[in-house]
């Protein structure tokens, strides 16, 4: 009988890798959902002088994306966030992750802007904070500057219909 | 269907044939069929080869037609790292490793002459249908040979990371590793299958198992070198789950050639080298799994069709899953009255050694799949890094390094003698007093980590010289100090070569990270280095920017970071320039601009960081004596 307990463990060792190949992985669990965002203090990518603190995310929702000119993927969001910006009901930040500032200049002048301030930590300080991951990265900050919400991966509309929408409209 | 398609149709076809000929023969009792499987083996290799050479020739005129070419080279790629592309990308890295298969498939048939042909049918019969596996693999999910849709003017460009001498041999090194641990386990199942496993098949599986230990040794030092001088942080290990996935056959293969010479010697741990050789294969195939689908990578890493990793998991439940099958109803003929093993004897020694490195095993496997784990059981998500695994393997290399040592003094032959325990202590002990003195020589802080591991190295090394001095003196020649020690001596000093690189390097390493001008200057670890000046580059498929660092001791030196813009994949990488000696190297990498005129510069002082590399192929070398000494077998 004992002589089975290989092939067990053969199974248990498959039955998790398994598990793992069709996990959803885009749902990461952030630990500072329902927390404040930290404090911090950057300056903002598209005006030279303007320091951005925390405050920028009081009184009104938010949506913070968190990209690089570096990231392949982070142009496919564009066209919706373009299309998002055009609804009142929330404002659209960018966090500008581990990036050249000239290079990101660049990039947002080929893909049309889509974020009404950016926030740029050339060295993942705020990121870090925030515990991001990898880009692109989307976080749901409610009016008190709270953190809701956090999808990896791509950001489309069925994400914000499913997921991000129905949080705004509950806490109203 | 393009040519090359079919010859891999042709191999499969091949494969199915050289697995099913031997089973039907055994089946019908009838060995005619037998004499098909040396010309089928051939066949199927010619094919392989055919189709490797086919995709080489493609990549080597760059026929973009075929979408894995287009997807991995560019016609401004220089024609070494177009051949490299061959393996560069998923589809061609399992033609690869299909390849390498038939080629250790060959080498048994052309190089056991000893074997009966019925054993060698089963062997052949086993490989045959790892390579079926593989081969429908290729044909279904991963066929290097597809053709692109649209005319392709300009391919996608090699990762400019693998754009590296080192990346020339890295993956054929790893993969030969790997693969070979294929042939010990069809070596472990057709014992299984014929119901007896004696002296003569651990003889007949020995040297198969340290030629692919050899390889996987030497794949892995390649590896840790090529992240040392490629990614820039001067860093030789990350315990990332690629790297986890080469050490963990290592460590399996590890105890298997030395649980090997037990059953050669006593005629011992029969059911537990079946059971090794297995496991050993098992944890290559897990690891191909792991670097193949991407399972324990960041999500951002490169997209991976899903079916690729299920196929490749259907693959590891059907061969190993089918293995363990014939193991659980075939291990009861194997069964051994019980044996009387003296606690101190190199047998016990050996058992030791075996039970450290298979617990070693199952903690890194399982420090790799935590995350995993943690995940699927709906617990959180985290990562498991460095500090774990150095923490856990630590007291485990104190206590191999100890063994180690210990087993120089307990022969397998006589029994322990009364002094060989003064002999223990007095080693012992000055091992660790020359720990103690070299320590407070050369630094002014005392460790006891330091001075622990040291100490354990010298102690290996003292042994070594002990037992080769003491050979001497019983005068016997040098050709049978060759024959009978040599590889155990050459390999156990490569261990603490490397025990000693790791444990200065890490210790005493020191790192700066500046932002300099033109002009600047910084000392470190007693050298001074002037960032003299910055000018542009232009190199055949990237663009960049080269500083000229003057290195002021003694010596006139000009070191060369380089930080390198590859517009067609859109990637920026840094390429460090290292200056390299016996006792240290000096290490600077150019980070990134921050100024017109100003740059961050890394710069790294690493004592004693080639030892480790070193010792590693020292290990590699004693392997090879070993594959050509006697081992535990002795002619009557």
């Amino acid at each position: 009988m004992r002589y089975i307990i290989p092939l067990l463990v053969l199974l248990i060792i498959v039955f998790f890798l398994w598990q793992g190949l069709v996990k959803d992985s885009n749902l990461l669990p952030s630990p500072l959902i329902n927390h404040a965002i930290p404090e911090f203090s950057a300056r903002d990518l598209l005006k030279n002088h303007s320091i951005l603190k925390k405050k920028i995310f009081l009184h009104h929702w938010t949506l913070l994306i968190v990209w690089s000119s570096w990231c392949l993927t982070c142009t496919e969001e564009q066209p919706f966030l373009l299309k998002l910006r055009k609804t009142p009901l929330i404002s659209i930040y960018g966090l500008n992750y581990r990036d050249e500032l000239n290079q990101a200049k660049l990039w947002l002048k080929k893909q049309d802007n889509p974020f009404q301030k950016i926030i740029f930590d050339p060295r993942g300080l705020l990121a870090i904070d925030l515990g991001v991951y990898g880009v692109p990265e989307s976080y749901l900050i409610d009016p008190q500057g709270i953190i809701r919400y956090k999808y990896v991966g791509t950001l489309t509309s069925s994400v914000w219909l499913h997921n991000m929408a129905p949080i705004i409209k509950q806490a109203k | 269907m393009t040519f090359s398609y079919a010859l891999l149709l042709g191999a499969f076809f091949l494969a199915l044939l050289q697995c099913g000929i031997p089973l039907a023969s055994h089946y019908y009792q009838c060995l005619n069929g037998l004499k098909w499987i040396k010309p089928l083996a051939w066949s199927q290799f010619i094919l392989v080869a055919l189709a490797i050479i086919g995709l080489a020739y493609a990549f080597l005129i760059n026929d973009f037609s075929f979408v894995y070419v287009a997807q991995n080279s560019n016609t401004h790629l220089p024609w070494i790292y177009r051949l490299c592309a061959v393996w560069g990308g998923h589809e061609g890295s399992i033609l690869l490793w299909v390849f390498i298969l038939n080629l250790w498939t060959v080498a048994v048939v052309l190089l056991d002459q000893s074997m009966d042909l019925a054993s060698m049918a089963r062997v052949i019969a086993v490989l045959g249908f790892i390579s079926a596996g593989f081969l429908l693999f290729l044909l279904t999910l991963s066929n290097p040979f597809s053709l692109a849709t649209e005319t392709v003017l300009d391919g996608r460009d090699l990762n400019p990371l693998l754009q590296d001498p080192g990346l020339i041999i890295h993956p054929p090194l790893l993969y030969m590793g790997y693969v070979g641990f294929s042939v010990s386990f069809a070596f472990a199942v057709a014992a299984l299958l014929s119901g007896c496993f004696d002296r003569s098949w651990a003889v007949w599986m020995r040297p198969w198992t340290l030629a692919a230990w050899c390889f996987l040794t030497w794949g892995i030092v390649s590896g840790s070198w090529w992240a040392y001088r490629v990614l820039g942080w001067g860093g030789w290990w990350f315990w990332d789950p690629v790297e986890n996935a080469s050490l963990l056959p290592w460590l399996a293969g590890t105890a298997l050639i030395h649980s090997l010479l037990v059953v050669e010697k006593k005629e011992l741990l029969k059911i537990w080298v079946i059971l090794l050789s297995i496991l050993t294969f098992a944890l290559s195939l897990i690891g191909t799994f792991i670097v193949r689908s991407g399972i324990l990578i960041s999500v951002h890493a490169f997209a991976v069709d899903p079916w690729r990793g299920v196929f490749m998991l259907g693959l590891l439940v059907v061969l190993i899953g089918t293995a363990l099958c014939i193991y659980a109803f075939k291990i009861q003929n194997f069964k051994q009255p019980p044996a009387q093993i003296s606690l101190l004897s190199r047998t016990a020694l050996l058992i030791m050694n075996n039970v450290l490195l298979s617990v070693l095993v199952f903690t890194v496997l399982l420090g790799t799949l935590y995350p995993l784990i943690i995940e699927v059981l709906g617990l959180g998500k985290l990562s498991v890094g460095a500090p774990y695994f150095n923490l856990v393997c630590a007291p485990f290399a104190i206590l191999i390094l100890f063994f180690m040592g210990l087993s120089y003094l307990i022969p397998w032959k006589q029994n322990v003698r009364g002094n060989v325990l003064k002999q223990i202590v007095s080693i012992l002990l000055s091992s660790f007093s020359i720990s103690f003195i070299l320590i407070i020589l050369f630094s002014k802080k005392m460790q006891w980590q330091v001075m622990i591991g040291l100490g354990l190295a010298f102690w290996v090394l003292l042994n070594t010289f002990q037992l080769l001095g003491a050979s001497f003196k019983k005068k016997l020649s040098l050709k049978t100090i060759l024959k009978t020690q040599a590889a155990m001596l050459v390999a156990h000093a490569g261990v603490a070569i490397l025990a000693i690189g790791i444990i200065l390097s890490s210790y005493y390493s020191v790192e700066r990270n500046v932002r300099m001008s033109v002009g600047d200057t910084l000392s470190l670890a007693g050298y001074n280095f002037k960032l003299q000046q910055v000018y542009a580059l232009q190199g055949p498929n990237y663009t960049g920017v080269v500083a000229t660092i003057h290195l002021n001791h003694q010596s006139q030196q000009f070191l060369r970071p380089q930080l390198r813009y590859y517009p067609i994949t859109d990637i920026m990488i840094s390429k460090p320039a290292i200056a390299v000696s016996f006792w240290h190297d000096l290490y600077v990498s150019l980070a990134e601009p921050v100024g017109k005129q100003t740059w961050v510069l890394r710069f790294y002082y690493k004592p004693f960081v080639r030892w480790i590399w070193m010792g590693g192929l020292c290990m590699m070398l004693g392997g090879v004596l070993a594959i050509f000494s006697r081992g535990g077998y002795q002619k009557v």
